[in-house]
């Protein structure tokens, strides 16, 4: 009951607010003015009546502010009021509030940007029902793969799962109504999307089963946006005839629109059934071959179950199967890792961990700087303020009240500047897709897709970070309101900062010249680790090479036709005018795809619970190492005998022959990459290092063997030109449809676009651009902060100048004296930003190529830039002191 | 006149409610009213007789609506609703009960322990 009566009490006070206020004033009045009747029939004079009334009665504003506390209201009531008071402030000085709120939403705006790619990329769950219940379920070894029979071993055995399923990818040969065109698939189990619970925009999707045969028909269910693009989003494609890889097939359905498939970042043009990656000689080992490690497996699970419980289970079923079949299953384990956190692979190189929380970092420390700014900004103002504050102090309101003044005006500010970061940081996006789409659209035919739009996770953030933004800007200057010492600041003249303010602003100075310090220091390392990453020697000379992929098995090519049409293909594009050599290689460097295997040394016993090395290969023939210009170090390179029936050769490169054979001659050594019984292939040369499958500052033990030996149907050709290598590409592709008219080319560039690409430099630009943009707004953010400082000290100091100018200071003196202060805090914010960016740096040894953390040329480089801009940023303000006058400045205020 | 002593704390809403027990009265009424019940023996800052009734209003205890005053002008008049009866009756109840109980602890002689 009581708290109805409250609420009413509330809610009408609250809705009649004016009329409560009125009556208040009415009520008070009513009650001095009885009194002072009353003193009068008493004898007393009027005036000194209503004297005595107002004294004997107190202080009117604080018993108005009691009881509107009284009432409940004065939260709501005067947040309101501070509001527009606030607004009002703001409005005042349009110039003032545009530079804080501008600083405020880059500050914002970088980290809402660069957390809508963590959310797309981490956060944002699949499209489907259930998704937290879908996990990847992944060899701890090699590429993270399993086979067919793992999937059916696990579907049978761990109960914990409802459903498990897999995909591998592909890309190919489609061809409808007489275009011939390139699409990027999956390659999926019949239950992959009843597991997945995803249903179709139109037709029908694959059913469990479907598929998991040899020479099952081929059924295409496309993507909802290769539909769009490819088709027109035409209705009628269900039931079409097209062919895939020379093949018939039929158009069975659409996939919804918000789904891409699981392969994260890329949207997927089709789904095809397993059985299409199941088609060549060795098409029966995926069926029956428990090495066969190719899929990609997920499972779903039952729901309520935790993530403990169910890799428990597979832990017992990995546990049997290594028992059960100990050459094929030997040290088997399987992972279990919930989708999210198996995004972009199950398990990434180590790096990628270090860059996320560099770049999450980084613009928390721009926004700091932001803040820190604006806090200056507001510090001074308040300064100006201060008097304001007193009064209003003195005229009843309480010291809560003013505080909350202060951080309401600082929370308005924040979220005015949240507003511009969400504008920016929606702009920063498209710009930066904009960027991506040439790299992205030109590798290995998949459509990059990273969504990074603002959904309610991002404006949740921007908000968050708005609000810490608002308390963080608005508590200093509301807690020196808070302390304002009536007395002395009503007596005081108004010149001259008190000291401790002044050490506040001071340390925020040191704060900001420190914090820009480290995120100069990261763009610098980062920047000097691009430029050496663009230098350095990679293993193969990218000047002037060409080098296009192709797949004769996507036009329905066997074995023997697709030899016969590499080995014709080499010949012409040697002979091709401006082609100084030609190659074949299974893949080239930074370029999709890469293929690895075990390693078993022979005469080398591995303990049981240790399992073989996997390295990298590529299959190249005897021209490769001329065409790319791989050095060759020691033995010989390969030559035209080194047949598919001649004795298995390889070359390896100096690391793997370091590691596998430390101390030992290399040359002749034998190792296997099926068991350790062999069949062995003999070491018949050695390369020098170089940066193969992705650029890393490690060392990657790699090796080469023959094409001849190593038979694909996916293959690319290699020239070296002797003009423009720009010019060649299209000349050699010309040659390509002259030989084969209806191959589809599937990738095509020059080494040096390729060593730029995904896996090459582009991570490295990326990450030194977004660094450098970082850096430069630090930077920008630290001179404005030291410039405000200093520029305000010295209008404050203009009264104190003039006396001593005409007491007889130089100029040069005042500049000196002026100038000292900011130099001084400069110094410190120095030194204190050194030391804790090499703290900082030390994490991002991984990433830096050829470059310490500690890298004196940056750290020198750095210091000076900031300490020359500093120095600037306070000699201006200096020298404008000292062109006062001295008879105005005396005459100041 | 005795000596003016001070409102022990917590007491003015107590007092506030016996005054307005007696007939619905405005501010300055109550004011008088208590001073006249005391004896002017207590000291009341004037002022701080508003938000107290304005806390007991929005607790429910007292009701508050406009009226004419002796000297024909617009006043605010509280009146104790049933609520504020029953919580004035267990006040006062409360309030002579730790009197006894000060008074009994204070006339304690040392031979009576």
């Amino acid at each position: 009951m009581r708290v109805a009566v409250r609420i009413r009490s509330w809610a009408g006070a609250l809705l009649r607010r004016r009329h409560m206020e009125r009556e208040m004033d009415a009520e008070l009045r009513f009650h001095i003015e009885s009194y002072a009747e009353d003193l009068i029939r008493g004898g007393v004079p009027r005036e000194e009546a209503l004297r005595r009334a107002r004294v004997e009665f107190g202080g009117l504003e604080q018993t108005k502010e009691q009881c509107r506390d009284a009432r409940g209201i004065t939260l709501v009531n005067s947040l309101l009021q501070d509001a527009r008071y606030g607004l009002r402030m703001l409005g005042k000085s349009p110039g003032l509030t545009a530079i804080v709120v501008i600083t405020l939403g880059l500050g914002i705006g970088v980290n809402s940007s660069i957390f809508s790619v963590v959310n797309a990329w981490l956060l944002r769950p699949l499209p489907i029902p259930h998704p937290e219940q879908i996990v990847d379920v992944a060899s701890a070894t090699g590429n993270s793969r399993l086979s067919y029979l793992d999937m059916l071993d696990l579907k049978a055995q761990a109960d914990v799962f409802s459903d498990v399923f897999g995909y591998d990818t592909g890309s190919g040969g489609l061809s409808a109504d007489g275009k011939p065109g390139q699409f990027a698939y999956s390659a999926v189990t019949g239950n992959y999307f009843s597991a997945l619970g995803v249903k179709p925009a139109l037709g029908r999707l694959f059913v469990p089963g479907e598929g998991e045969q040899r020479g099952s028909p081929l059924n295409l269910v496309l993507g909802y946006a290769f539909w769009q693009k490819r088709f027109a989003g035409d209705p009628a494609v269900i039931g079409k005839h097209i062919a895939v890889d020379g093949r018939p097939a039929t158009i069975i359905g659409v996939a919804p629109r918000d789904f891409h498939g699981l392969l994260f970042a890329f949207d997927m043009d089709g789904y095809l059934p397993l059985s299409i990656t199941a088609l060549g000689e060795d098409g029966n080992s995926l069926w029956g071959d428990r090495g066969d490690r190719s899929l990609m497996l997920f499972a779903r699970m039952k729901p309520g179950l935790s993530l403990a419980q169910a890799q428990g289970s597979v832990d017992v079923v990995a546990k049997r199967l290594a028992a059960q079949y100990p050459t094929a299953d030997r040290g088997l384990e399987f992972l279990v890792i919930p989708e999210r956190r198996a995004r972009p692979a199950p398990r990434v190189s180590s790096f990628v961990p270090v860059i996320a929380t560099l770049f999450l970092m980084l613009p928390g420390l721009v926004l700091l700087l932001a803040c820190m700014n604006v806090a200056n900004i507001l510090l001074a103002r308040a300064a100006a303020r201060e008097r304001e504050m007193a009064i209003r102090a003195a005229i009843g309101a309480g010291r809560r009240r003013l505080i909350r003044q202060m951080l309401t005006e600082g929370l308005l500010v924040a979220l005015l500047g949240g507003a511009a970061g969400v504008v920016l940081g929606e702009l920063a996006i498209a710009a930066a897709g904009a960027l991506l789409r040439p790299v992205t659209t030109s590798s290995a035919g998949y459509a990059f897709r990273i969504d990074c739009q603002f959904d309610w996770k991002v404006f949740a953030y921007t908000l968050l970070a708005a609000v810490l933004t608002g308390i963080f800007v608005g508590l200093w200057p509301a807690l020196r309101a808070g302390r304002a010492d009536l007395n002395a600041l009503l007596h005081e003249s108004g010149r001259g900062e008190q000291g401790n303010r002044h050490r506040l602003r001071s340390s925020l100075v040191v704060a900001q010249v420190a914090g820009s310090l480290m995120l100069l220091v990261v763009a610098g390392l980062l920047v000097r680790s691009l430029s050496h990453a663009e230098h350095m020697f990679l293993g193969f000379d990218p000047e002037h090479v060409v080098s296009v992929m192709l797949d004769p098995h996507q036009v329905g090519y066997n074995q023997a036709r697709t030899k016969n049409f590499y080995r014709e293909l080499e010949r012409r594009v040697r002979n091709l005018p401006g082609v100084n050599s030609a190659s074949l290689a299974r893949t080239v460097p930074m370029a999709y795809p890469s293929q690895g295997s075990s390693i078993f040394v022979k005469g080398r016993q591995l303990p049981p619970d240790q399992k073989p090395p996997e390295i990298s290969y590529n299959g190249v023939d005897p021209g490769y190492f001329p065409t790319m210009r791989v050095p060759l170090l020691r033995g010989r390179s390969f030559t035209d005998s080194d047949s598919e029936t001649a004795p298995w050769v390889a070359i390896v490169n100096q690391t793997m022959a370091g590691r596998l054979w430390p101390n030992e001659d290399v040359l002749g050594k034998r190792f296997s990459l099926k068991s350790a019984s062999g069949p062995w292939i003999e070491v018949v040369g050695v390369a020098a290092d170089g940066q193969y499958w992705f650029i890393s500052s490690d060392p990657q033990p790699y090796f080469y063997v023959p094409l001849a030996q190593d038979y694909g149907s996916l293959a690319s050709v290699q020239a070296r030109t002797a003009g423009p290598p720009e010019a060649m590409l299209p000349v050699v592709q010309r040659e390509i449809q002259r030989l084969a008219p209806d191959m589809p080319i599937m990738q095509a560039a020059t080494m040096q676009e390729t060593v730029h690409g995904l896996a090459g430099l582009f991570i490295f630009q990326l990450a030194a651009s977004l660094a450098g943009i970082l850096g430069a707004m630090g930077l920008l953010l630290a001179v404005v902060g030291t410039y405000g400082v200093v520029s305000f000290s010295a209008v404050q100091r203009t009264h104190e100048i003039g006396v001593r100018m005409a007491l007889g200071a130089t100029r040069g003196d005042i500049l000196k004296l002026i100038s000292r202060q900011g130099l001084m805090l400069v110094a410190g914010g120095v030194l204190a930003g050194v030391l804790a960016a090499f703290g900082l740096t030390r994490a991002m040894s991984k990433v830096l190529m050829g470059v310490s953390p500690s890298d004196p040329v940056t750290y020198v480089a750095v210091v000076v830039l900031l300490a020359a801009v500093s120095f600037a940023a306070c000699w201006i303000p200096a020298r404008r002191s000292t062109r006062v006058d001295p008879m105005v400045a005396l005459r100041y205020e | 006149m005795s000596k003016q002593l001070e409102l022990l704390q917590g007491t003015l809403d107590l007092l506030i409610l016996k005054a307005v027990s007696l007939g619905p009265l405005h501010g300055y009424g109550i004011l008088l009213r208590i001073q006249q019940i005391s004896k002017d023996r207590l000291e009341i800052q004037q002022g701080s007789l508003y938000p107290a009734l304005y806390r007991l209003e929005d607790q429910g205890w007292i009701a508050s609506e406009w009226g004419e005053s002796e000297n024909k002008r617009k006043a605010k008049y509280y009146r104790l609703t049933a609520a504020g009866r029953r919580q004035l009756q267990a006040e006062a109840e409360q309030w002579n009960r730790m009197a006894e109980m000060i008074a009994g602890i204070l006339q304690t002689k040392p031979e009576e322990i």
